[in-house]
């Protein structure tokens, strides 16, 4: 019992990096995209490989794994600078079911198999139980917040949000839309990367279906819950929906049914999401905060 | 082997000819309310899988499928009035969540009622076969083809000759102007999922004949793929998706048939519809949607 609580835990907290990160470059930014699980697969597959191919300690493919990933984020994001948002929507869709096929058809990535055998975190020699996964994957979303709280306060913050309510007056006002675009898909690419390097070695073993289109979908629509462009709501949405199919346990085989039917009424009368009302308009941060 | 091209070619045609038939109806969606329209791949499937039922219950083909479409029009309808319409005005990403919600609860629903395995197309008998050449045709194929043939050329009509198709046409150039002239949104909204709703149950119930296969989770591929035939199209233009959906099942299948890529069929659809966008941004055909 104790281990099933810890083991839901890593998985809200896991959702929570990718919608906090998602929530920077949809919400903050504007730039919707439905392939966020592509940046996931990047960052869980190169932890893999660094680490059952090179042996590195997971601490260092961890890191070398969220590095990737952002910078995957920029050529992923280069379609933002010439495509509106509907065309937009549609491209990130493609480029997640490219990445995902890549993978089931490269040989470096185990292919449809997948990668197995990732070692597990451990502390001290001892390797991490549930609990321990649970507490590192916790402490990583509050820095995450933390960080996006500073990142929403600080200029670059206004930037992304005034390139979101009219990227001709962003441009105007001396904003160089196309760095604040292919930023704010590394940064999403960064969070998404280090969950799913976490995830790679807390599952130990990954393959392609892990990373497909309806996962983009559940964080998009935990960011859409919660209030999009609200830190919090992003931990929110992601806490809820993540756990959705744990908390509805009742429903049996009628879980999908109960979460579809939920979702459709919280977004129909909450269509800010849950704590919408808490996103400001674009406000200049205090002096001295950026 | 220009008898493996020309096979390649025609399969790719018909394929390309469904497409069309579920990209039609995005895009006059997205004409009209602006919206990316998920949901639509769970009418394709409701329909393929009335026509199924009708079929066990020994209605003949002919009647089957106008019915199942009638059925699939009036889901569509449906999911207008009750998802899509309560949340015009929201940022566009609130009503594109709705619908892909609706489409994985529909695609539960299927599975509860319909199991969750294939179920063949009760047609009796395997279909005949010609070869012109050395080129073969099923019977299966050319009513797929005809069928799509008859649906696109009333479709045409519709919109160039009646006054709902002009009304249709307005309101995607100017939804307010169009009010203000006093067409009346709603119904003519609701008219255009009715149609197109129709169109992709067709659509569903020709693919459900083809591959002899009806199951929950068919709809998803084709709405990602006439996704990717509505933007190579150019959003919003009917005449542009239809010659997307061509090139694109033509495509398919010569890559297939000639090329070894490390890539699955349906993400090929992507990687032509980046490349495009590279170059025309706005779509092969677009020109309304321009960036703003």
């Amino acid at each position: 019992m104790g281990s099933y609580v810890f083991t839901v835990g890593f998985i809200a907290g896991f959702y929570s990096l990718l919608s906090l990160g998602l929530n920077v470059t949809t919400g903050f930014a504007g730039q919707v995209s439905i392939g966020h699980a592509a940046f996931m697969a990047v960052g869980a597959y190169t932890t893999a490989i660094l680490g059952t191919q090179l042996g590195w300690p997971p601490i260092a493919s961890i890191a070398a794994a969220v590095v990737v990933s952002a910078l995957v984020g920029i050529p992923l994001g280069l379609p933002s600078l010439r495509l509106r948002e509907d065309f937009l929507v549609i491209v990130t869709l493609g480029m997640g079911l490219v990445v995902q096929s890549l993978a089931q058809y490269l040989p470096i990535t185990g292919g449809a198999l997948g990668i197995g055998n990732i070692p597990r975190l451990s502390f001290r020699g001892a390797p991490l139980g549930p609990q321990g996964y649970c507490a590192v994957v916790w402490t990583l979303v509050l820095a995450g917040i933390v960080a996006a709280r500073a990142l929403e306060r600080s200029w670059f913050g206004v930037g992304l949000r005034s390139l979101r309510d009219d990227e001709i007056a962003a441009e105007m006002l001396g904003w160089n839309v196309p760095r604040l675009k292919l930023l704010a898909f590394a940064i999403g690419a960064a969070y998404a990367g280090l969950a799913g390097a976490l995830f790679a070695h807390f599952m130990m073993f990954i393959s392609p279906e892990m990373f497909g289109l309806s996962e983009s979908i559940v964080i998009l629509s935990m960011i859409v819950v919660g209030g999009l462009g609200s830190v919090w709501g992003a931990v929110l949405g992601a806490v809820l929906l993540g756990t959705a199919p744990e908390t509805l346990r009742w429903a049996a085989d009628y879980r999908m049914t109960i979460h579809g039917l939920l979702l459709l009424t919280v977004i129909r009368f909450f269509p800010s999401g849950l704590l919408g009302w808490r996103v400001r308009p674009v406000a200049t941060p205090r002096r001295g905060s950026g | 082997m220009l008898a493996v091209w020309l096979q390649q070619l025609l399969n790719g045609v018909m394929i390309g000819s469904v497409y069309a038939l579920v990209a039609i109806g995005l895009t006059m969606v997205y004409g009209v309310l602006r919206i990316l329209h998920f949901a639509h791949g769970a009418v394709y499937t409701l329909a393929a899988y009335v026509a199924v039922l009708l079929l066990l219950l020994r209605v003949p083909l002919v009647v089957a499928i106008p019915v199942a479409m009638l059925g699939a029009a009036v889901a569509g309808v449906v999911i207008e009035l009750l998802v899509y319409r309560p949340l015009r005005g929201a940022s566009p990403l609130v009503p594109l969540i709705s619908g892909v919600a609706l489409y994985f609860l529909a695609e539960d629903v299927f599975r509860h009622l319909g199991g969750a395995y294939s179920r063949p197309f009760p047609v009796g008998g395997e279909p005949a076969v010609y070869s012109v050449g050395s080129v073969v045709v099923s019977s299966t194929q050319m009513l797929v083809f005809g069928v799509v043939l008859v649906l696109v050329t009333a479709l045409r009509l519709f919109i160039a000759r009646t006054r709902a198709g002009l009304a249709m046409e307005a309101i995607a150039q100017d939804a307010t102007m169009a009010a203000a002239c006093g067409i009346p949104v709603n119904r003519i909204v609701g008219l255009n999922f009715a149609v197109g709703s129709a169109l992709a149950g067709a659509a569903g119930i020709l693919i459900g004949l083809y591959f002899n296969a009806v199951f929950p989770t068919m709809g998803i591929k084709a709405v990602e793929k006439a996704f990717a035939v509505v933007i190579l199209g150019g959003l919003g233009s009917v005449g542009g998706s239809i010659l997307a959906a061509m090139l694109l099942g033509v495509g398919e299948s010569l890559v297939i048939g000639f090329l070894d890529l490390p890539l699955a069929r349906d993400a090929m659809a992507f990687v032509l519809l980046l490349l495009v966008l590279i170059f025309r941004p706005r779509g092969l055909f677009g020109l309304r949607a321009a960036k703003v």
